[in-house]
């Protein structure tokens, strides 16, 4: 049987699914409302998790925003680590807020900014020198690009191949850390490459600019969210409650399943590539994993512990609405997404040597692991998916 | 700067068979415009909502086009997200650390698949005037024709010019385009403006290009829904085919049987002239013609004798994709799904639908196939599609000619080329520029730019009123 998780399966068995497990689940009549009470209020709490979520990520995405500007001010190694720090405390929760993606909504619908904010893979040459070529990029050319600004970063992201990436979390993290050379650590990039090394002007204003976009693209996603004034909140909680479950499950099964187990970890597990993995500068690709994971375990909780203790939010997650419409899927999911989380959590880092070596190494053997545990994840979810007659894509 | 050898618009002897047809087409003229009868819409069917029956993707964000078969089995699926990666990855200057990537050149186009099919959409024309050519190709061409079947080049250049060189190699050329624009006014006296480009090669590094030679220029198409198109089966493609107009209707559907690599004649699928047979052979003609990475099967570098370039200093292997790589490509090119339409039962849209059957526009761009059961991805087959091609070559007249030949395919003969995801260029790629070379600024554009045996449908076009014309672009940027 296949396990495509898109179910256009014949209309006879779409309808005979969902009767036979209300049959064992309990009387239809008596479920049925009940059901669909869980259901809405699992919207609700999904609407209000992306706000939490959101509102989390841009208050340490502007910290990182003050160290950075307070590092361009003043580059010393103290203050280079300062902005560094600012961008490994907030990146978690950016991740965790990724299960908002791959189902048109305000991150990555025809106008979302995602592809300013989260780009990846990057060629570092597009934007500054890389070793080899120290006149590369963006910032070591002020003919073609006498004046750098949002609009310029805007227009040439993208441009020219999916590679050449200019903007964003990762643009970010290259102009912080630089290449990584070392086997055991992040990149080096030296604090004089803002001092006194060629184009260190130009390259102090690249990063502030690409980060004040980060926050202003950040809050507009938010601003989509929010309660009365949210344009897509409002829709989402206005259709039918099926149509917003599917577009909740489409976003957890195809960031575990299409993103994060194809392109993240299969891909670079392939190639054994540095270049092919998602936080190469800075040596967090493992993290980047694990915090998509407990996004993903979040929206089945209904749960979100934020670096804020003020936003933390506690509501109705995927697994009420389970329980109450097909409890055999609900306890098979929700291992699944527990088994998923435990495999990421259970990788080593960093991610550029666990990929390399022998399928026996141990690196390798925990990745394969991650790749089995979200196969499974797939199935558990395209099944549930199934049990209530709910459309889901998960890659 | 010196002006080498610009582009001549119809500058190919005209094949025998056109005389002959010109007077079908004269014929059909006269008909088509009197006879709608043949051409009422069929009714509307709930499946066309999913051009792709259950492969059909459902985002209409810019990841419309990019998305695998929403039917594929995870199990099979890891070769898709391989071969993606291989779409995208920067090719780089041999010999470099990252072993896998390297071997780019020495002569080429762009440095990734993406790069000109970006978000594995379709490239455009340079847009500022000091805008490197990127998102499409000139080829060179000459009035001769080689043993192979196909235009000659150019004894020093090759077919494909490329305004690129790695570092420490001149690119062959810098070309640019202008536009000439083209008055007209549809029956309702409303005017409208058409661009004709005029390519221009650019001062030539590598010694002057013969003097016969000119430029076909040719954009890089969308990437989606190519599985399925392969998955048609042959005699369905013939079936449509009408090489002689037996129906005197001016329209001549034409395979074209192309040459398979190994061996053998087979029926042309990909290219703008339906030159290659199989999307293993056009990812490969890509690869090497297009970035310079040479692989099994076509394992000579781009760059000729005659320009003096050491390819061996640039080797990124031998060859430089192995063919498991390829093979993933392969894969990947023919598990991109096509994306769901966004408003099909809108009354604008479904008066549209009745203004293209009307118009004849179906009768080339064919609405429907069901897939075969050939191949080894069983989530293509047997599919009911909606791709608006009938993978058949057509005369579209001189004015979009390009002269180049390929096997069946003369000067002027282009494929009809899929009309699904059209709508969602805009979002994919920010542009709507189409036809083989970009020059049409949006689908109405598109359409007054048809002529050979597109011109009775152009002139029932050029008939309609503002809000039918209307209703007919909304329908096809449904598609």
């Amino acid at each position: 049987m296949s396990i495509a998780p898109r179910c256009l399966k014949p209309l006879a068995l779409a309808a005979a699914l969902p009767l036979a497990l209300t049959a064992c689940g309990g009387s239809d009549d008596n479920s049925g409302p009940s059901l669909t009470s869980v259901k809405s209020a699992a919207v609700a709490s999904y609407a209000d998790l992306m706000v939490a979520n959101y509102s989390d990520v841009i208050a340490l995405a502007e910290e990182m925003q003050t160290a950075i500007v307070a590092f361009v001010a003043t580059p010393t190694s103290l203050t280079l680590e300062a902005a560094r720090d600012g961008w490994l405390t907030a990146r978690p929760y950016y991740q965790q807020s990724e299960v908002g993606r791959f189902y048109d909504g305000p991150i990555d619908d025809a106008d979302g900014p995602e592809g300013d904010i989260n780009a990846w893979p990057l060629d570092e040459g597009y934007i500054d020198y890389v070793n080899g070529n120290p006149t590369a990029g963006i910032v070591n050319d002020p003919t073609t690009y006498p004046t750098i600004d949002e609009a310029l970063l805007r227009s040439l992201n993208g441009v020219g191949g999916e590679e050449n990436v200019a903007t964003g979390w990762h643009a970010i993290e290259f102009l912080l850390w630089g290449q990584d050379e070392s086997t055991t650590g992040p990149g080096e990039r030296p604090f004089e490459d803002y001092t006194v090394n060629d184009n260190a002007t130009r390259r102090g204003t690249y990063l502030t600019v690409t980060t004040q976009m980060l926050v202003d693209d950040l809050s507009s996603v938010r601003d989509e969210w929010l309660p009365t004034t949210g344009a897509f909140r409002t829709s989402f909680l206005a259709q039918d409650v099926d149509s917003s479950l599917e577009l909740i499950l489409t976003g957890i099964a195809t960031l575990g399943v299409g993103e994060l187990r194809g392109e993240r970890i299969l891909v670079p597990f392939d190639s054994k590539s540095q270049e092919d993995e998602h936080s190469c500068f800075s040596d967090t690709t493992d993290l980047d994993h694990i915090f998509d994971g407990i996004g993903i375990r979040n929206i089945w909780r209904g749960e979100y512990d934020a670096a804020d203790d003020s936003l933390d939010y506690s509501g109705t997650g995927l697994d009420e609405v389970f329980q109450a419409g097909s409890p055999t899927n609900a306890v098979a999911l929700g291992a699944a997404v527990d088994a998923a989380v435990a495999a990421l959590e259970a990788q080593d880092s960093p991610f550029d040597q666990a990929i390399l070596g022998l399928d026996t190494d141990p690196g390798r053997v925990a990745l394969q692991a991650c790749l089995d545990s979200l196969s499974a994840f797939n199935i558990a979810i395209s099944n549930a998916a199934d049990a209530l007659d709910l459309e889901v894509t998960s890659f | 700067m010196p002006s080498h050898n610009p582009i001549r618009v119809r500058p190919f002897r005209r094949p025998l068979w056109a005389s002959t047809y010109l007077f079908g087409l004269a014929l059909a003229g006269c008909g088509g415009g009197s006879d709608p009868v043949a051409t009422n819409a069929p009714p509307f069917d709930p499946a066309e909502e999913f051009p792709g029956g259950a492969t059909t993707s459902s985002l209409s964000s810019s990841l419309a086009f990019s998305r695998p078969l929403a039917n594929l089995n995870l199990a099979e699926a890891d070769d898709f997200f391989i071969g993606n990666s291989l779409f995208n990855i920067t090719w780089v200057t041999a010999p470099a650390s990252v072993v896998n990537r390297d071997g780019l050149g020495p002569l080429f186009n762009a440095r990734s698949c993406s790069a000109c099919h970006t978000l594995d959409g379709r490239g455009r024309p340079p847009i500022e005037p000091d805008e490197p050519l990127l998102g499409l190709v000139l080829k060179l061409v000459q009035d001769t024709v080689t043993p192979a079947g196909v235009s000659a080049g150019d004894a020093v250049y090759g077919d494909q010019l490329h305004p690129f060189g790695v570092f420490g190699v001149d690119g062959e050329s810098s070309p640019s385009v202008t536009y000439e624009i083209i008055d007209g006014v549809y029956t309702d006296g409303t005017p409208y403006e058409l661009r004709s480009p005029i390519y221009q090669s650019g001062a030539p590094n590598y010694g002057d290009f013969e003097g016969s030679i000119f430029l076909a220029p040719r954009v890089a198409p969308a990437v989606f829904g190519l599985g399925l198109l392969d998955t048609i089966p042959e005699q369905d493609v013939l079936a449509w085919a009408d090489p002689n107009d037996l129906n005197a209707d001016g329209i001549r559907g034409r395979a074209n049987w192309v040459p398979l690599i190994g061996g053998g004649l087979t029926l042309g699928r990909y290219g703008w002239k339906l030159g290659q047979p199989t999307l293993l052979q056009q990812s490969a003609a890509a690869f090497r013609d297009d970035i310079g990475i040479t692989s099994e099967l076509f394992p000579e570098q781009n760059s000729s004798a005659a320009q003096g370039i050491d390819e061996e200093l640039f080797s990124g292997g031998d060859p430089e994709i192995p063919l498991d790589s390829l093979d993933q490509v392969d894969f990947y090119m023919h598990t991109l799904a096509p994306p769901k339409r966004r408003d099909v039962s809108a009354p604008n849209v479904r008066r549209g639908r009745e203004q293209f059957f009307s118009a004849g526009c179906a009768d080339c761009h064919r609405p429907t196939f069901e897939t075969g059961t050939a191949g080894s991805i069983v989530e293509l087959q047997q599919q009911r599609i909606f791709p608006y091609t009938d993978l058949l070559l057509h005369d579209m007249g001189p004015g979009l000619a390009d002269g180049r030949v390929e096997h069946q395919a003369g000067g002027s003969d282009w494929r009809t080329p899929p009309l699904w995801g059209i709508g969602l260029l805009e979002v994919v790629n920010g542009h709507q520029f189409l036809l083989h070379d970009g020059r049409a600024r949006g689908v109405a554009e598109a359409i007054l730019w048809h002529a050979g045996e597109g011109l009775a449908a152009r002139d029932l076009f050029l008939q309609l009123s503002a809000s039918e014309r209307q209703d007919l672009v909304d329908f096809v940027e449904d598609l």
